[in-house]
């Protein structure tokens, strides 16, 4: 019964019976946006502070969310860390390995439009959403783990607004 | 040893071969040709009052008119460093490797060779290191190259 | 063996030469992060360049500043006020402690233990947590300068200072209990990942993996730089030169650094923080080479100066370099699970292989 209380949105009750209602749409948003697991893409320096947001302090578990090795495995990628142009092919191999529904996470300053390897760099690729599409940014060098939970919770408002005709 | 017993050793075998570097400081540093490069070189790493047995680095520096190879070269037992550079035309410049000598140049030159252009002959494994293996956009670290989507910091 | 893979250590690529599950030859193939750093000291300030140096080796930032500040202060004979020396030496000390932490977290969960990985990130973050108090950042840390240190040291420093080593010190003990004397532990490293003398000699390595091997070789004994020669601390050694050996030298390197730390924190003396340098610094034309004892080995400096307020050309030496090229040489023979441990082991950084 606290579930009810907690999603109107979602639920609605009928009197007279045990029968809980709710949109197709709402269960599947409200599945897929609190147990993504990430998959382990660290790159540069953004890569400790995803470690240490998954680590005893700041703790990912609560949120659902543990790291998988493989992209097959994996709904969201974190994008942590300078992508070079060495390595923007593999990225794009990497997230075409990922099963939709799949989210990207843009997290620091490089990975949105280089960082501080902007100016004067030569093999520096200028922003990850060259290459694939992102859904949230962000920024910071490297970004506190405060703001990357804050950067998950709004990718999972994102999710929770989705409809199943985009995706179907 | 001190940098001007180090200086004495090498002068009293190949003074003719070295000439002094004045601008490098707290170390003993010489210009060499690149003929007698392997030779010096040979001689510091089995001569047992050098013995130099450590590499520090080997990296190239565009001066403008010419490129210059600059090799660090250091001594665990005995605990002193030695420097040798040698100037090198600016295109299609060529070079002895002393990877046969120290294993550990190896790296330091790949790295040189692909961001410099200088060819290192007798180099066991000649390829890129640190850029893409489709690169072919020149040679990043002189001066005045500018690539594709190369944006330089404008001035204040 | 790809750029991704939860047991490489950053985006290393490994060809690995198999025969069934021994692996014959392993060619690393590196430059996924090649940032061009030398390149962008060309058109920086001495003072601008210096958050790039913390992103070099992220790990431990502080060397990273205090490696280039270094032969900056050597070549113009900048005095450095004893304030700001104590401090620079509690900091790296510190950051000592934190990288080989993060090292023994990630080198236990590489193994299959969980544990050690979450008992090392709580530590760190009580380290990181001092950091945050002086500076302002967890990580990358833009606090050394030329002359001295950017800003003092806040007055609740040095009794969270005082306490934290009151505390990490039995926690030294606690990892050794899970880890030394574990039989899986002993199984997984012992006799595993042989390094002879003359082949890492041969490679110019240095660091731990160094001293791993048995060879008395720390730059703050035998060529020691800042005030490194007033603290009574010890160089571990190892005997037989495998993973176990290396693992033990960096335990034991943690106990060491805790030592210096507190020594330090006894000994500073009140007084500035910063030589006063004119604001458009421009040190005299040269060169210089100068080098320090990174948690991964030797970090070195070369800087060459024209005069002018940007250096005219940055080499950037450091220990992760030399150390990876050995990689081919330790891992004939073993099984491809042995040779996440070797790796592992080396505690290599790619971002210091690519700058």
């Amino acid at each position: 019964m606290g579930i009810i209380k907690k999603f109107p949105v979602y639920v609605e009750h009928i009197p007279g019976g045990g029968i809980v209602t709710t949109t197709l749409d709402g269960v599947l948003n409200y599945a897929r946006a609190n147990s993504m697991w990430y998959m382990l893409f660290g790159l540069a320096c953004c890569a400790i502070e995803m470690m240490a947001t998954g680590a005893s302090r700041y703790d990912f578990d609560r949120f659902g969310m543990f790291y998988r090795a493989s992209p097959r495995q994996t709904d969201l990628m974190f994008v942590a860390g300078t992508v070079t142009k060495k390595m923007g092919p593999r990225v794009k191999r990497l997230y075409e390995q990922m099963a939709e529904p799949r989210y990207v996470i843009a997290m620091g300053g490089c990975a949105i439009i280089g960082g501080p390897f902007y100016y004067d760099s030569y093999s520096v690729l200028k922003g990850i959403d060259l290459v694939i599409p992102v859904d949230v940014y962000i920024p910071g060098c490297p970004p506190r783990p405060e703001s990357l939970m804050e950067g998950v919770l709004k990718l999972q408002e994102k999710i929770k607004k989705q409809k199943l005709s985009d995706w179907a | 040893m001190t940098k001007e017993e180090i200086a004495q050793i090498l002068n009293s075998r190949f003074s003719e071969k070295l000439k002094p570097a004045e601008s490098v400081s707290h170390l003993s540093a010489f210009f060499v040709e690149k003929e007698n490069l392997i030779e010096i070189c040979k001689f510091t790493k089995q001569s047992d009052q050098l013995k130099m047995d450590f590499v520090n680095c080997i990296f190239a520096t565009d001066r403008n008119d010419s490129l210059e190879m600059t090799y660090v070269l250091f001594s665990l037992e005995k605990n002193h460093k030695l420097c040798l550079k040698v100037k090198l035309p600016r295109k299609d410049s060529q070079i002895d490797s002393v990877t046969p000598i120290w294993e550990a140049a190896n790296w330091f030159e790949k790295e040189t060779a692909e961001l410099f252009g200088i060819r290192f002959s007798g180099h066991p494994d000649p390829g890129p290191l640190l850029l893409p293996e489709d690169w072919n956009e020149g040679y990043p670290m002189l001066r005045d190259w500018t690539g594709k989507d190369f944006v330089k910091l404008p001035p204040k | 063996m790809g750029p991704q893979h939860p047991s490489t250590h950053g985006v290393l690529r490994l060809m690995l030469t198999m025969d069934g599950e021994v692996v014959l030859n392993a060619i690393p193939h590196v430059g996924y992060l090649h940032r061009s750093l030398e390149k962008i000291a060309e058109n920086r300030t001495f003072v601008q360049y210096i958050p790039y140096t913390d992103r070099l080796d992220y790990v431990s930032a502080m060397f990273g500043n205090y490696a280039f500040v270094y032969p900056i202060e050597k070549l113009a004979n900048i005095p450095v006020p004893e304030r700001a020396e104590y401090i620079r030496v509690i900091m790296m000390e510190l950051n000592r402690i934190a990288s080989h932490l993060i090292w023994l977290g990630t080198f236990s969960l590489d193994l299959g233990a969980v544990t050690p990985f979450l008992y090392c990130f709580r530590e760190r973050e009580k380290v990181l947590d001092l950091f945050e108090m002086v500076c302002g950042q967890r990580m990358t840390f833009n606090y050394m300068r030329v002359g001295g240190v950017s800003k003092d040291l806040p007055d609740q420093f040095i009794p969270a200072a005082k306490k934290f080593v009151e505390y990490f010190k039995p926690r030294v003990d606690e990892y050794e209990d899970i880890l030394t004397h574990n039989p899986i532990f002993l199984g997984r490293t012992k006799d595993i990942g042989l390094l002879d003398k003359e082949v890492a000699i041969e490679h110019s390595v240095s660091g731990p993996s160094l001293r791993g091997c048995g060879i008395n070789w720390d730059l703050r004994k035998n060529e020691p730089y800042s005030i490194y020669d007033r603290f009574d601390f010890e160089i571990p050694l190892g005997k037989t030169s495998d993973v176990w050996d290396r693992y033990s030298v960096r335990v034991q390197e943690m106990r060491q650094s805790i030592r210096i730390v507190e020594q330090a924190l006894q000994q500073i003396p009140q007084g500035e923080t910063k030589t006063k340098i004119p604001a458009v610094f421009k040190p005299p034309a040269g060169e210089i080479y100068a080098r320090i004892e990174a948690p991964r080995g030797e970090m070195g400096f070369y800087i060459i100066t024209d005069g002018t307020t940007k250096p005219y050309r940055v080499k950037i030496r450091t220990g992760s370099f030399c150390n990876l090229t050995i990689l081919p040489k330790l891992c004939k023979g073993w099984k491809i699970a042995d040779l996440v441990a070797i790796l592992a082991s080396l505690d290599v950084v790619l971002p210091e292989v690519d700058r």
